[in-house]
């Protein structure tokens, strides 16, 4: 058997590790669980003969569940090899090849996994060769990372375009899941409708699968069941104080089934978290029982430290219970509609605009700020990525004029070569000090 | 004669070091003048309705600290040149403002510049129209470009308050061809084996036709290109530009310091701006829909293989002797670009210098000037069998 690669070359250099997080809820365990069973059972098929398809993130994967391709997205391969320690071996990697070492690296450390002359000892035996790559233009390295990741493994590459609004909508999480025709324009949802017929066509020729209306529209019906449940989950963890749980607990509860969108065991497993969390509130059970803090995490997870959220939780009785991830999951997933294309069109068409422009995004923060009670929010933004830190100075100003207190800290998501567990936190715990005005227990 | 010559450039060059100079002027006498940022806008449309396209650039003197304040630490540092003009009020002069999608971080400066329009009690710079021009050659985003195309002159129209006619807008596509017909004709005279055109003058006279009237530019380049032939022919070390864009000359100057010139480049104010000329024979919004959709791209919009076979082509194309590769900080996509670039060089025999994480302005001059030296001497050295430096062939 091969030894896994480990990143100890990393600690003999000074580089801090990350931890990870000691998780309270049995939801989580049971999907980090189906996760590695399900991967491995991915490269069985893959062995097999399967077509496989790597694809970014925002890339309508439902097309490819009605398919029957499976499928491995981008950046939950990013958060798995960053989780087992493996960025800085992988990134390491990259940079050797040429590219710099400040690029973006959330997005493009699969294509450095790829690099990797023994592939079998990455994570769970490492990444199958896939059989065709489909990304979505958000950012100039996009097309970058997934051409040359498609030539290293000499497979065919699909570019859906992204396309820009003129209009502001006020409250876009009000209209997003049945007025989706008045939230985005037309023209917008019309070229992404012919842009999702390109790409089957492309997945017909390419991996000889066949597209099934029927099993479509039966994946739509299970993605908004979850996103109810999501919802469901999210507004008894809100009005809940002291907060049952921490983003430690609904981040891989929420984002694991959320690559598996589209089946029953996401949506039974949605269902369980928002039942184990039910039964966590009637049973009086809570992150902190003395809860003197409810904080935000804006931005991305710390993927390879979540243990990082638990401290402040021990020392101040303060809990991050506030992520992107269940929150998205809750506002910005679920759409009825007539047409099943145009109506999955409209999850996606507004998606980048949602998460990363200004004032789709600050609105949001701070109606959801103002929901959960929030007391301070923590904002991390990635210098290396153009998109995470989604109009620093908006986010800024939205929070002043809702007087809550922020913080914005600079950190790569994915790459701990650069992480100082000490200084981050001393930040953290100086704002939670300082600005919010609660000392340590 | 060369005096004549002379002359017309220093009026295209006065243009570009004074680059609000002749837009002020034209709002002076009541005309509109509309500022653009982004390779995609149709400098035709707003021609032919009158109005003066002035490229919203920023200048080697401008503190990008104060666009810092809104833009991200992770956008290049010409984009927060750009939008610094725009907030401290250089272009309070401009009627109206678009923006279209070269970059990422454009597409981004978009959202920001409107959303300081919807929380800012006071901005000093137009409401920015977006024209969202797809760059994927795929049928579906050609006829998008197109429709986009048509809500663009609706939105003119507006301004204007009456109709863009077919007549103005094909004699405003004559005008805009003619420039880049000229603009050509003066880049024969870099890429040719007796360079009479300085890489610096090149940068200033493409930017000129950005920061003046058109036709009166036309007027002075053609003025200035019939009189080259008789320049003295610039002597140096053959090299060509790739990476960022530049839109002030100091590291042009930089490098034609050191016995060098500039030959060609592929950024979009440089030869990019003049590549490829509107149909003339065919439906006039095709025909420039066409032109901005098939040009090649600009590194941001562009995948690796693209960029690889246009640089190894314009730079064998111009006879270059070397490749400098300049990238911004933050300018992420020529780095994606650089190592596969690289490689093609490698294999045509043609040396490359990466000056990475560059600065807007040149921030440590001693030090740039010494890797450039470096870099001509070992040119210089290698090619000392074959090329006489002075510009002749020696076999």
């Amino acid at each position: 058997m091969t030894e896994p690669h480990t990143s100890a070359k990393k600690d003999t250099r000074g580089t801090q590790r990350g931890t990870a997080s000691v998780k309270r809820l049995n939801t989580p365990k049971l999907a980090t669980a189906y996760q590695k069973e399900w991967f491995l059972s991915l490269r069985e098929k893959v062995e097999a003969g399967e077509p496989l398809a790597f694809v970014n993130a925002d890339v309508p994967q439902e097309i490819f569940r009605a398919m029957d391709i499976p499928y491995v997205v981008n950046q939950w391969w990013s958060s798995v090899c960053s989780a087992k320690q493996m960025s800085p071996y992988y990134l390491d990697l990259l940079n050797e090849h040429g590219y710099r070492q400040d690029l973006c690296r959330y997005c493009s450390l699969s294509l450095a996994s790829a690099f990797d002359t023994e592939p079998e000892k990455g994570p769970w035996g490492g990444l199958p060769k896939p059989t065709v790559a489909v990304t979505r233009l958000t950012c100039d390295s996009q097309s970058k990372i997934f051409e040359l990741w498609s030539k290293k493994f000499g497979v065919n590459f699909y570019a859906l375009e992204n396309t820009v609004p003129r209009e502001i909508p006020n409250n876009w999480w009000e209209l997003a899941p049945d007025k989706w025709e008045q939230l985005f324009e037309p023209h917008r949802l019309d070229h992404m409708l012919e842009d999702f017929k390109g790409l089957i066509r492309f997945l017909e020729i390419n991996t000889g699968k066949v597209f099934s209306e029927t099993k479509f529209k039966k994946v739509l019906q299970l993605v908004n069941e979850q996103a109810e449940y999501n919802r469901k989950t999210r507004d008894l963890i809100s009005k809940t104080k002291p907060s049952p749980v921490s983003i430690t607990d609904t981040v891989p509860a929420v984002m694991v089934p959320q690559w598996q969108r589209g089946t029953q065991w996401a949506v039974d497993i949605a269902k369980h978290l928002y039942e184990e969390v039910k039964g966590l509130i009637e049973a009086g059970e809570a992150v902190c029982k003395n809860e003197r803090v409810r904080l935000m995490w804006l931005g991305r997870g710390l993927w390879f430290n979540l243990g990082f959220y638990q401290h402040f939780e021990k020392k101040y009785d303060a809990s991050f219970m506030w992520s992107i991830y269940l929150a998205l999951a809750s506002d910005a997933y679920a759409r009825y509609g007539e047409d099943p294309l145009r109506t999955l069109a409209s999850r996606f068409v507004g998606m980048e605009d949602m998460l990363h422009m200004p004032p789709w995004n600050s609105d949001w923060y701070v109606k959801e700020a103002k929901n959960n009670n929030i007391q301070g929010a923590v904002h991390i933004i990635s210098d290396s990525c153009t998109m995470s830190a989604g109009g620093t100075y908006f986010v800024k100003k939205a929070f002043e004029e809702a007087n809550i207190p922020l913080l914005q800290l600079h950190a790569d998501p994915v790459d701990s070569r650069g992480w100082d567990n000490d200084v981050m936190t001393a930040k953290i715990e100086d704002f939670i000090e300082n600005e919010i005005g609660v000392k340590p227990c | 004669m060369e005096k004549e010559s002379r002359s017309s450039l220093s009026k295209l060059i006065e243009a570009y070091d004074k680059r609000d100079l002749a837009a002020i002027q034209w709002s002076e006498n009541q005309g509109q003048t509309v500022g653009f940022l982004g390779s995609e806008v149709p400098e035709e449309l707003l021609i032919a309705a009158g109005f003066l396209p002035i490229k919203v650039a920023g200048t080697e003197k401008t503190d990008t600290r104060i666009g810092s304040v809104y833009l991200e630490s992770g956008f290049d540092p010409m984009i927060h040149a750009q939008f610094t003009r725009l907030v401290e009020g250089s272009y309070s002069y401009l009627d109206h403002l678009i923006v279209s999608n070269s970059s990422d971080a454009l597409i981004r400066s978009y959202y920001y510049l409107r959303a300081l329009h919807h929380v800012e009690r006071e901005v000093l710079f137009p409401k920015p129209f977006f024209h969202d021009f797809l760059h994927t050659k795929f049928h579906s985003s050609a006829l998008y470009n197109r429709d986009r195309t048509k809500d663009l002159i609706n939105q003119i129209e507006v301004w204007t308050g009456e109709p863009l006619r077919e007549e103005r807008i094909v004699e405003a596509i004559k005008t805009c061809n003619e420039t880049r017909t000229l603009l050509k004709k003066m880049d024969s005279f870099r890429r040719c084996e007796q360079p009479r055109i300085s890489g610096v003058h090149a940068l200033k006279i493409i930017g000129a036709s950005m920061f003046m009237e058109k036709v009166e530019f036309n007027n002075l380049l053609k003025q200035y290109l019939d009189k080259v032939s008789e320049m003295p022919v610039i002597k140096g070390v053959r090299l060509f530009v790739t990476g960022s864009s530049h839109e002030h000359t100091q590291f042009y100057e930089a490098i034609e310091r050191e016995q060098a010139v500039i030959v060609g480049e592929d950024h979009e104010n440089g030869s990019r701006y003049y590549e490829g000329l509107v149909d003339q024979e065919v439906d006039p919004i095709d025909g420039i829909v066409d032109r901005y959709h098939y040009r090649f791209n600009p590194s941001s919009q562009a995948t690796v293989s693209e960029r690889v076979a246009s640089l190894s082509e314009n730079v064998v194309a111009a006879k270059a002797q070397g490749v400098i590769s300049f990238i911004y900080r933050s300018d992420d996509a020529p780095s994606w670009d650089f190592p596969e670039q690289k490689k093609i060089l490698d294999k045509l025999g043609i040396p490359v210098l990466l000056l990475d994480k560059q600065d807007y302005k040149v921030a440590d001059e001693k030090g740039l000037r010494k890797k450039l030296n470096q870099f001509i001497d070992e040119i210089k050295r290698n090619s000392s069998k074959n090329i006489n430096i002075e510009g002749e062939r020696n076999d």
